[in-house]
């Protein structure tokens, strides 16, 4: 069998034989088999629980697909509470006719990466819709950390004085998949990927992490003015310092798109203390995935109108606001 | 690879000259009013910082070269007529939030019109090639863009495609300067040439505004470094009394502009009276299809009526549009009129002066 049909949604033999695909394609990443819920055992007194949907379009992009994607976002949402991820439900809502051979592509992804960050899939659901009734596959994940160290990070801590870091280049993510809708030729691949072990490294060295916010949406831009105004807080950015690629650059310039709007999927940004953010690069740095990190900016003054500025390179300065709409490219 | 135009240290001596050839006369007292024309220099200046690096000494005007923005009310409700009559819309992005008296294009798609976006307007070949539907492209731009509009028109032409058509709303740049410049109260002292333009264009065109109005212009590109050269030209223009067409887009303008692209233009389209936002019709400052290509006049072929409509209460585009007055002097601006719901058609698109303003602004 070549393609997913509405039957395979319907509760009969061929819901069993797509069970059993999915089973065979995750292993033993998945824990609970057969009963209608996971049972875990809370040994914790703090856990964090987040849940994300995937739609993204294209499925399949450079640098990953919506099963990374589905698994990433999610362990990243956990990770900017601190909370070290431990079982992941995992939901599949697929298009009657949907290939079962694009569908191997994106569990085999969910496997490796769950694999790679060492969580479990507690429990799960499938559905198939008629034709048209959803575009290809939709993903939703549900995730639960726990959360062992003693710093208290959240939006309402940032402090004026504090240092912002970046883990890594900007718009990666954003621009790779611009470049693929609109058919550019470019060798960029999205930053999709979990931030957990970073995070992991930062928190074992008890780095006081005042705030932490992965930029996905709205990118950069906009999650710094959202922690700006969590925490009255006035916000400066210097331009020269934010790490963005050429390439992204490019994609932007002709799409009339700016990147600081652009969404990241394997990012954090990082507030703490001044006179911590050099130990804080150097073990971000170590990783991979964060060998581009740099202090980007500080914490300037509480503020009760709080505003996020740019530095620009002439030593200018000017705002970044929040923008309430997707951006739409220029025509000329 | 680095892009030399963008972040340059050379850039920051250059901007130190500039500082200090406006500490000497004519420079001493009062600031200076420049215009940039293309909605693309609008949004360099303010984004890289130059507007509120120069506050006090250079004040930067918007001018009216932004394709949406200057494109009237009257011909919104124009493009609002053909989807309301079921006919397919290919357009560029930005048209589809402008508001036009009654409805914008937005309203009509979640009624279930159909409008496709574009970012070339030879896609439309496409769209039409795949379906029996009347295709419309808006044919809404400058110089830039309308060489590809007249390929489209040419190859319609010859694969005797029956089911395209465009609406012309194109604008050309020369002629709405001399109109500007004969008629603004505000006095503009230097003016940035819009680079694409140009690169159709060349630089003879512009010749008029040093000659007979003794104005500097500078032709310019779109990078920081680009626009530091183009104050610095102006600056030092004003300094020595003299004034000139100055090229500092070299690398993208020659001389002559390109002739070829030009002729593509002549072939299809001819000169017409049109109408801007802001100014009303302004003779020669326009174009429409030539008679033997009067059956892709979209305007014709679905014989389209729309009545003189006044631009929206409170909403002074027009007058932003011709540098007579600032995004901020707008009561609507940043309240009732944001890029999440624009009222005027500065606000809409990403080269907007109000749009610009109101993402870049200085504090």
């Amino acid at each position: 069998m070549e393609y997913i049909l509405l039957s395979h949604g319907s509760g009969g033999k061929n819901s069993q034989r797509l069970l059993k695909f999915i089973y065979n394609c995750l292993g033993d990443i998945v824990i609970n088999h057969s009963e209608d819920s996971g049972i875990v055992t809370i040994t914790q007194d703090k856990l964090a629980i987040t849940t994300d949907s995937y739609v993204i379009e294209p499925i399949f992009f450079p640098g990953g697909d919506i099963g990374k994607l589905a698994i990433c976002g999610t362990l990243n949402d956990l990770a900017m509470v601190g909370g070290i991820p431990k079982y992941l439900t995992l939901s599949l809502m697929i298009e009657e006719n949907f290939s079962f051979g694009d569908l191997k592509k994106i569990l085999t992804s969910i496997k490796e990466e769950a694999e790679k960050a060492e969580i479990r899939i507690i429990a799960g659901d499938t559905k198939v819709v008629s034709k048209s009734k959803l575009d290809k596959i939709f993903i939703n994940t549900a995730g639960y950390g726990i959360i062992e160290y003693s710093q208290n990070i959240n939006s309402h801590n940032a402090q004026p004085g504090d240092a912002v870091i970046v883990t890594g280049d900007i718009g990666d993510h954003g621009a790779a998949i611009m470049a693929v809708r609109n058919d550019f030729e470019s060798d960029l691949i999205s930053d999709c990927a979990s931030v957990v072990p970073l995070i992991k490294n930062l928190l074992d060295e008890s780095i006081n992490i005042h705030t932490l916010r992965d930029p996905t949406r709205g990118g950069l831009a906009s999650i710094l003015n959202e922690i700006a105004i969590s925490s009255s807080v006035d916000i400066e950015l210097e331009e020269v310092k934010i790490p963005i690629k050429d390439a992204v650059n490019g994609i932007c310039d002709i799409l009339g798109i700016d990147p600081l709007y652009m969404a990241c999927e394997g990012r954090a940004v990082i507030i703490c203390p001044e006179n911590e953010s050099e130990k804080t690069l150097k073990i971000l740095r170590k990783t991979d995935t964060g060998k581009n990190a740099e202090k980007i900016g500080k914490v300037i003054d509480k503020s009760e109108n709080p505003r996020l500025y740019l530095k620009t390179f002439i030593g200018s300065r000017r705002i970044l606001p929040l923008l309430s709409r997707e951006q739409t490219p220029r025509i000329c | 690879m680095k892009n030399p135009f963008k972040n340059n240290s050379q850039l920051i001596q250059l901007l130190q000259q500039v500082d200090k050839l406006l500490t000497l006369p004519p420079f001493t007292n009062r600031q200076y009013n420049f215009m940039e024309i293309c909605g693309t220099h609008t949004v360099s200046i303010l984004k890289y910082g130059f507007r509120n690096y120069f506050k006090g000494r250079i004040n930067f005007l918007s001018g009216p070269g932004c394709p949406v923005c200057v494109t009237s009310q009257k011909d919104i409700d124009k493009v609002i007529s053909l989807a309301q009559m079921g006919v397919r819309i290919a357009t560029f992005g930005d048209l589809i939030k402008v508001p036009g008296s009654k409805s914008s294009l937005e309203e009509q798609m979640a009624l279930g019109k159909k409008v496709d976006v574009v970012y070339n307007p030879l896609d439309c070949l496409k769209i039409a090639n795949e379906t029996d539907e009347e295709v419309v492209f808006i044919a809404v731009g400058f110089e830039t863009t309308i060489p590809v509009i007249a390929s489209l028109v040419l190859d319609a032409e010859k694969t005797g495609m029956e089911n395209l058509s465009i609406l012309p709303l194109m604008k050309t740049i020369p002629n709405i300067l001399n109109f500007l410049l004969s008629n603004l109260e505000n006095e503009i002292e230097g003016f940035i040439c819009p680079g694409h333009v140009s690169v159709i264009i060349g630089k003879k065109p512009y010749k008029i505004i040093p000659e007979r109005f003794e104005i500097p212009c500078v032709i310019a590109g779109f990078e920081p470094v680009d626009i530091g050269l183009a104050i610095e030209s102006l600056v030092s223009q004003i300094r020595i009394q003299t004034s000139m067409v100055d090229n500092r887009y070299k690398r993208a303008v020659k001389e002559n502009g390109n002739p070829a692209a030009r002729r593509l233009i002549a072939e299809v389209f001819e000169q017409a009276d049109v109408e801007w936002r802001g100014f009303g019709e302004v003779p020669a400052s326009g174009l429409k299809l030539r008679e033997r290509f009067s059956k892709f006049d979209a305007e014709k072929k679905f014989n389209i009526k729309v009545e003189k409509v006044a631009e929206p209460k409170g909403c002074i585009c027009g007058e932003v549009i011709a540098g007579k007055k600032h995004p901020s002097e707008c009561k609507l601006f940043g309240k009732e009129c944001t890029p999440d719901s624009p009222i005027g058609p500065c606000m809409v698109s990403y080269e907007g002066a109000c749009s610009a303003f109101y993402k870049y602004g200085e504090q």
